[in-house]
């Protein structure tokens, strides 16, 4: 197991090298005082043009913008390291401390849609397999189809006019207004950002059922693609695994259906799903653009298309090189958690 | 001089093996023609009778090849035979009505069987009929079906010397698969075909039905300034968006933007995923491996925060002018394509690796083909293997995705006619009033429903085409 999870990791820094690359070279197409523009803090109205022209010249001078393109591209993933990805005119603030002071919402809004997500693609998945081309089965399959086809940002509009205009059930945004006041109060202690997690630990079940209330529909609308995803991996996974002779075996020695699946089927039938879910966070990251501009939560996807719609280019690349690390954890984790589950990868 | 008389048998084999084909598929052709009755002469029954002819003669040619392999103490029978069917054929080319044709027929037909009856068992040669009759059985008159198991190898001894026995022709050995163009036929597939024809229709027909106003048809015609929307009326078949642009015509001509950004987008994407992919699987080894992490690199990158970056970077560049032309912007396609040809390139790798690894290529590299040869005979023909379900259920996604990026308004233009467009200004009316939510469901629900039911369509088609050609994977 150890030989290939260390080949596992010497890939990472290739991949890190080449996704680097294509966004430098992708920044690199902009004019140098674009680029120099970046790392200027404000955007002062009463600074004179020539002013403003020294200060890019400085910026140009201190960030190697002048030198030829291997020196830029280092010190550019230099600046990035140590936490300088620019000022972000339409935030009015450094890109990285937006992008931070906004991620409890994303954070939130992804894990409230996630977890639930797998555990209905592994149980579903596996009572599809089970109940083939049953009831349960034919229900399952058209459901993942509908999820899979339907638009999510559709999806969003239809349910917010339902849910909300007519029945006033889920209110989009974050939290109302009375539970907001309670948030920023001086007694309302802040932990986490996630306003879930923070009004059960400040035990505050009324704002903790407004939080909920106002997370259902996009925590559902996020995650409803990636479920009919792995829904099916699963469902495939799980038949071809019913296959196997081993499965024969452990029936014909008597075990109860029940225990042949927990013990025999399911956890074989993961690993597809293991290694698809973190492509799928790729998936993820491009949802929470859409759903936090359908439902209006001021998290990290929305705010940054904001700017961007603005023309912010730090905030674009700064978002990019977030997602980016995004995925890139969430694959190798997902490779990671393969070897611990797959037994013929652990062997060797 | 024991190789010598081994080789010697496997040419006897080769070409008794020719002789037992053109027999076997007399005799099939022979029982169709019994089938058929005399009274129908028509042009069908027509061909039948001349390939029997032709396989007559072939058989003829095949059995003097045989005997130029047989031992002496053979020939008299060979020779018989031979005089027989020629004797036999020369009949039934002037053979007038049905019957006397056919029993020339099988006279060939007999006296070819004898001969390989006494000779087969001889010279350790099976016959069809054997192999048919110990392994699976074979149902009777159904075509060329029967050949179809374990005739693999013999099939390819006749394709490899098929030019050494012009001006003989071959038999055609291929049966047509027929049971694909029935499993085509299944209610998902045909709802979604119907489904996308519908939008084509609409597509080819949009001069009629929303005749543009001025000469930009990519342009919602405005009647008024009006800031809100008005209901289905005279002159506004689904009423009018915000600022008085006419839904019906940003509806029908949605159609166009939507075939032409989906169908450029995936065709870019399958032409570089096609190339990227043969290379990669078919020259393997540290070119493979950099390929692959390159491909890993662009699959880091999901394909909307890319796109997001691509149009905050480029989008001021051509800002006003977006899809002057065909209301299709060239960036959101140009980014879809370069951050989304992985799952081709992918794809065609893992088709090119299992069709290298098959034993006829690995036969053909030993035998000396060259690797272009190879290539066009033997790989390309398999790369297309789930191409086109790709393809088909990447064309609404892609017409999903270029819709987010004018719903956040990174692109489009005002008036512009593309649903995406029209559900990012509808969406400020989806709350509706207080007394009925779904007072304005004229500006939001038309261009949602059309992208939905086009979603659902190009979905439908690639899940019937995967489960249609792949009755494996369900």
């Amino acid at each position: 197991m150890l030989p290939y999870m260390i080949r596992r990791l010497l890939i990472l820094p290739v991949v890190v090298f080449l996704v680097t690359l294509i966004l430098f070279s992708l920044l690199w197409q902009l004019p140098v005082e674009l680029r120099a523009r970046v790392y200027i803090p404000t955007t002062n109205r009463f600074l004179l043009p020539e002013e403003e022209a020294a200060l890019v010249e400085r910026a140009i001078r201190i960030h190697d913008l002048d030198k030829p393109w291997p020196v830029q591209y280092v010190s550019w993933l230099r600046l990035l390291l140590t936490g300088n990805w620019g000022y972000s005119p339409v935030w009015q603030q450094p890109v990285l401390e937006g992008l931070l002071q906004r991620a409890p919402a994303t954070v939130e809004l992804l894990l409230a849609s996630m977890v639930p997500c797998i555990a209905l693609a592994v149980f579903l998945g596996s009572s599809a397999a089970r109940y083939r081309r049953r009831l349960p089965d034919h229900a399952i399959r058209t459901a993942t189809f509908l999820g899979w086809a339907f638009p999510s940002f559709a999806l969003g509009l239809i349910l917010m006019n339902v849910f909300y205009a007519w029945l006033g059930w889920f209110p989009p945004e974050r939290l109302s207004v009375s539970a907001g006041a309670v948030v920023h109060s001086a007694q309302f202690q802040s932990y986490t950002g996630m306003y879930t997690v923070d009004a059960l630990l400040n035990l505050d079940l009324r704002v903790f059922w407004d939080a909920i209330r106002h997370l259902i529909l996009p925590a559902f609308v996020l995650g409803l693609a990636e479920w009919a995803l792995l829904t099916r991996i699963m469902r495939s996974s799980m038949l071809d695994v019913l296959r196997q002779d081993y499965v024969t075996t452990a029936r014909s020695k008597g075990a109860p259906e029940s225990q042949v699946i927990d013990r025999h089927v399911r956890r074989n039938a993961l690993l597809p799903v293991i290694s698809t879910g973190g492509v799928a966070v790729g998936l993820l990251m491009s949802g929470v653009v859409v759903v936090e501009n359908v439902f209006s939560i001021n998290g990290i996807g929305r705010a940054a298309a904001d700017a961007m719609a603005s023309t912010d280019i730090p905030v674009a690349v700064g978002f990019a090189v977030l997602t980016c690390t995004a995925t890139i954890v969430a694959s190798l984790v997902a490779d990671l958690l393969y070897t611990l589950a797959d037994p013929r990868v652990r062997l060797y | 001089m024991e190789g010598l008389e081994r080789r010697r048998h496997g040419d006897l084999h080769s070409r008794l093996a020719h002789l037992d084909l053109y027999h076997h598929s007399l005799r099939l052709l022979g029982q169709k023609l019994v089938s058929s009755s005399d009274a129908d002469s028509t042009s069908s029954s027509g061909t039948l009778y001349e390939r029997s002819l032709q396989l007559g003669a072939d058989c003829s040619v095949a059995l003097r090849r045989v005997r130029e392999r047989l031992e002496p103490e053979d020939m008299g029978s060979c020779e018989s035979a031979l005089t027989m069917i020629d004797l036999a054929v020369q009949r039934a080319s002037q053979a007038k009505g049905h019957t006397q044709f056919l029993i020339n027929v099988w006279r060939v037909v007999e006296a070819v069987e004898k001969l390989l009856d006494t000779v087969a068992l001889k010279y350790g040669y099976t016959t069809l009929a054997e192999r048919a009759a110990s392994g699976n059985a074979p149902a009777a008159g159904t075509g060329a079906a029967p050949f179809a198991p374990g005739f693999g190898r013999q099939g390819q001894v006749m394709a490899a010397e098929a030019e050494t026995l012009w001006p003989v022709s071959v038999p055609v050995l291929r049966a047509v698969p027929r049971w694909r163009a029935k499993r085509l036929l299944r209610p998902g597939l045909l709802l979604g075909t119907v489904i996308i024809m519908f939008f084509v229709a609409v597509a080819i027909t949009a001069p009629i039905l929303a005749p543009p106003e001025g000469d930009d048809p990519y342009t919602m015609p405005r009647s008024s300034f009006r800031a809100q929307p008005e209901p289905p009326g005279p002159g506004h078949p689904l009423g009018t968006t915000e600022q008085s642009f006419d839904v019906f015509h940003g509806l029908v001509w949605g159609t166009h933007v939507a075939f032409r950004l989906g169908l450029s987008v995936t065709i870019g994407r399958a032409i570089i995923g096609v190339l990227v992919g043969l290379i990669a699987g078919y020259y393997g080894g540290w070119l493979d491996a950099v390929i692959m992490r390159v491909t890993d690199a662009f699959l880091a990158f999901p394909v909307v925060p890319a796109t997001l970056v691509m149009l905050t970077f480029f989008g001021p560049l051509r800002l006003g002018r977006v899809g002057a032309g065909s209301g299709v912007d060239s960036i959101i396609v140009l980014s879809l394509i370069v951050f989304g040809w992985m799952q081709y390139a992918r794809l065609v790798r893992g088709n090119v690796l299992l069709e290298r690894s098959k034993q006829y290529v690995e036969a053909a590299i030993t035998i000396g083909a060259r690797g272009v040869h190879i290539m066009r005979r033997h790989i390309l023909p398999n790369v297309p293997q789930g191409l086109f379900v790709l393809i088909a259920s990447d064309i609404g996604a892609m017409v999903v995705l270029s819709a987010v990026f004018t719903f956040l308004g990174l692109s489009g233009r005002r008036g512009l006619a593309d649903w995406g467009w029209m559900i990012n200004i509808g969406r400020n009316w989806i709350v509706g009033t207080p007394s009925n939510a779904f007072q304005y469901w004229y500006t939001y629900l038309p261009p949602i429903a059309a992208i939905v039911l086009f979603s659902v369509g190009w979905n439908l088609v690639g899940d019937g085409l995967r489960d249609a050609l792949d009755p494996r994977a369900e």
